[in-house]
């Protein structure tokens, strides 16, 4: 059984793998980057270390829901030795999931296309839809470069 | 073997060999004296002592017979001469590797010494054995740049192997034998260290090989893997042999020294007579990864805003006892700070002091004549930077010496003085180290630069005319440049200036090059002080707190607007020493429109020569700041060097002066 985070962004709920999941902070100050992506809310300050801020619900496109400031926490993720922090509108809990009950992700799924996904489980009578933080992230990398790109070159 | 002894002997034995190559240097420079030969067999004996002690028969052997020649010289009886250095340094290799390869196996390699032991009977007889036996020497891999070649023209490519075995294996011999077949099943095996045939008769202990092999494009892994899956196998090393030069650092016996397929067990330091022995001890015990000072650092920082958050409430209360001990606090916390930098820095003589070896070799080799003096050796700097800059710097006196230096004659129909210099100095200054290669070569001819750059279609003849100096030596570090008419085995080795540049800005800092033509030239690196504390100016730009290095300080200064002039559309203002452009922070950041009002306040930055007038809201404070990376997430963002985590835990991020001066 492997075990996901569960994290709710508007009406939908993202699982981490718990692997993945470094800790869950409230909601401090951040400072914003400028002429970064919009999605990129900023950068805080953890332990010592500045961890980069993405709001996950403007990555995946949609609008915060009822968004209870006092709910919404930072999922700090540790992928492939980088820190990156993720807004959600709340963290709801942690299951377990049967690999064998993940079943692939259809093309598109919540506004994010299905390379960003692991798969889609069934959680009671919701999707939980599995994040490939790995490409979420380094796909954020690289558009974060073209960003960069397109303002150097105009 | 005493296990706890054995690591005492390596530091110590290594200290002894490094001693006697720095003296080796000084005695070829110097001439004989008789001190000088009194420490160098003092050293000698020391280590011909602790080897016998420590069972080590060959080592001890070949000590012996260095040991006979420095008496023979200290006692005159006969009269110095360069063969006796060149097979002293041969000796010195030898010793080197020999503790090298105990180091990883706690075990005497099996292959006789017997070509250095001729090298230095020969010497001390005053046969002509030394020449001869330096090729010898090398023997094995010495045709690597001809191999290399066939390999071309067969459409193959050519490859050294560097094998290793676990330490703890049983039957070494017959591990090898297996991974020769194996590198054989795929691959043509051109030359082994140790031989093939010694290896298949079973005569060989050795736990490393170095091979050179021939093998189809794209056949290279596999051979690898193949080598691999010998049991016993811990590691094995591939690294491709470009055609059309003989790469020295390639040959076998000397990998060792070169890229460092091996990692040294003892890290080694210039010793010259300074007492450095306690400090390679130390370094042999202590190696910490860096991602755990890291660590510890960063605990540091949340410890450090802690004191400021308890010195902040303290400093309301009215207790001397309190106060007292919270200021006691504050100087503990900065010594821990001080001294978890400190173990990330490191004297640039650790690097360094293998240089002057690699410059007498290529005196001979390139029938150079130079002085070579490095200053500041004891600048410190971060480790893991400063191994990187290892191999920069390597190339760069290698171009000095190759590219830079008029061969001896040349330069004295010139009127120069036959003898030329070749500069390596260390310095920090205003928050960044300094690396310095000067020579006082010919210099670089502005004509021929451009010359090439029209040639390749890079630029026009006219718009060539009308380029600074400096613009035309920056063509230099372009992809693709190179002036050298020939491909010389010492510098022409695909590395060119680009690469260089890459390597420095890749750490953030930048190289810039100056040159006279007829005097030299001076290539300079900055780097920054990494993890390094500074001082910073705290500006707030629409209500967001920015942090600005003091060392890009100038001046802070109110700009009312009768000051303002325009300069092709864009805001300047003139004050004794030139015209500064003002640039709105707000703007420039996209935070908001430029401030239209009056008077504003203006940070006056430097970047070298150039000033740079930021206009900001307010400035705030000014205090001492520890730069924090951003990261690799962010690091496309120019503008910011860095962030700092601020007393009352916000984060503030350290602008980029540069970046900004210089909007690409």
């Amino acid at each position: 059984m492997d075990s996901y985070v569960v994290m709710r962004v508007g009406s939908e709920r993202y699982g981490a793998h718990v692997s993945q999941v470094r800790s869950v902070e409230r909601v401090g100050d951040i400072t914003p980057v400028p002429r970064t992506l919009n999605f990129i809310k900023g950068v805080m300050h953890l332990r010592g270390a500045i961890v980069p801020v993405i709001d996950l619900a403007e990555r995946v496109g949609l609008a915060h829901a009822s968004a209870d400031e006092e709910d919404r926490r930072i999922v700090v993720a540790d992928v492939e030795e980088m820190l990156v922090g993720m807004l959600v509108d709340a963290v709801e809990d942690v299951v377990q999931i049967a690999p064998e009950s993940v079943e692939p992700p259809p093309s598109v799924v919540g506004g994010l296309e299905a390379v960003y996904l692991r798969g889609v489980a069934r959680l009671g009578d919701d999707l939980l839809v599995l994040l490939n933080l790995e490409r979420v992230f380094s796909a954020v990398e690289t558009e974060q470069l073209k960003q960069v790109e397109k303002l150097v070159h105009g | 073997m005493h296990e706890e002894y054995l690591e005492a002997f390596l530091a110590e034995s290594m200290e002894n060999v490094e001693r006697l190559e720095a003296f080796c240097l000084t005695l070829e420079r110097e001439g004989s004296k008789p001190d000088l030969l009194d420490e160098m067999f003092r050293a000698a004996h020391t280590l011909k002592g602790m080897s016998a002690t420590m069972g080590f028969s060959k080592l001890a052997a070949l000590t012996h017979r260095v040991e006979d020649l420095l008496g023979t010289l200290r006692d005159e009886r006969v009269r110095l001469e360069p063969r006796h250095v060149d097979a002293l340094l041969l000796a010195v290799d030898r010793m080197r590797a020999r503790i090298q390869a105990i180091g990883v196996s706690a075990k005497e390699p099996d292959e006789p010494d017997d070509d250095v032991m001729a090298a230095l009977a020969g010497a001390l007889r005053g046969g002509a054995d030394v020449g001869g036996t330096r090729e010898e020497d090398s023997k094995p891999f010495a045709n690597l740049s001809d191999w290399a070649n066939r390999a071309a023209a067969e459409g193959k490519e050519l490859y050294t192997v560097h094998i290793r075995l676990a330490p703890d294996c049983v039957m070494p011999g017959v591990r090898l034998a297996m991974a020769y077949q194996a590198l054989k099943a795929s691959a043509i095996l051109m030359a082994a260290h140790p031989a093939e045939e010694n290896v298949m008769a079973g005569q060989v202990e050795a736990t490393e090989a170095f091979a050179a092999v021939m093998v189809a494009p794209g056949e290279i892994d596999r051979v690898r893997q193949g080598v691999l899956d010998v049991t016993d196998v811990s590691s094995c090393e591939v690294s491709k042999v470009s055609e059309s030069h003989s790469a020295p650092k390639e040959d076998a016996p000397r990998a060792e020294q070169g890229d460092a397929p091996i990692e040294p067990r003892v890290s080694r330091h210039a010793n010259g007579s300074s007492p450095a022995g306690a400090d390679l001890r130390r370094d042999a015990t202590l190696r910490v990864p860096v991602r755990k000072v890291d660590a510890l650092m960063n605990t540091l920082s949340d410890l450090v805003i802690t004191k400021t958050r308890l010195a902040t409430l303290v400093s309301s209360a009215d207790d001397p006892a309190l106060k007292e001990a919270v200021e006691r606090l504050d100087r503990l916390t900065g010594d821990i700070q001080d001294g978890l930098m400190r173990l990330r820095m490191v004297p640039v003589e650790t690097i360094f002091h293998r240089y002057p070896r690699m410059m007498r070799d290529l005196e001979h080799r390139l029938q150079r004549e130079f002085d070579f003096v490095m200053t500041g050796l004891d600048t410190e700097m971060d480790r893991v930077v400063l191994e990187e800059m290892g191999e920069v710097i390597v190339h760069l006196l290698r171009n000095a010496v190759d590219h830079g230096l008029e061969p001896p004659e040349a330069r004295e129909s010139q009127g120069k003085p036959r003898r030329g210099i070749v500069r390596l100095a260390a310095y920090t200054a205003s928050g960044h180290v300094y690396l310095e290669v000067s020579d006082d070569g010919r210099g670089i001819d502005r004509g021929r630069v451009l010359e090439t750059a029209v040639a390749k279609g890079w630029i026009t003849p006219e718009e060539g005319a009308a380029m600074s100096d400096e613009s035309v030596y920056a063509l230099l570090f372009r992809p693709g440049f190179s002036t050298a008419e020939r491909v010389s085995d010492i510098s022409g080795r695909g590395v060119g200036l680009d690469a260089v540049r890459e390597k420095v800005e890749a750490l953030g800092g930048q190289i810039r090059l100056n040159s006279v033509l007829g005097a030299g030239t001076t290539f300079t690196i900055e780097l920054p002080l990494t993890l390094a504390i500074l001082s910073a100016l705290l500006v707030s730009v629409r209500g967001q707190v920015f942090a600005i290095p003091t060392a890009n300080v100038d001046e802070v200064r109110r700009v009312t607007r009768d000051d303002v002039r325009h300069v092709q559309e864009r805001p300047v203002f003139q004050d004794s020493a030139g015209i500064v452009p003002i640039v709105d922070l707000a703007e420039r950041l996209g935070l908001g429109s430029r401030r239209d009002s009056y008077p504003q306040t203006a940070v006056v930055c430097r970047d070298g020569k150039r000033r740079l007038a930021l206009v900001v809201d307010h400035v705030l404070d000014e205090l001492e700041i520890v730069n924090k990376p951003l990261g690799r997430y962010l690091q496309g963002v120019r503008e910011f060097a860095g962030a700092t985590i601020l007393g009352d835990g916000r984060v503030s991020l350290i602008l980029d002066v540069r970046s900004i001066a210089n909007p690409a």
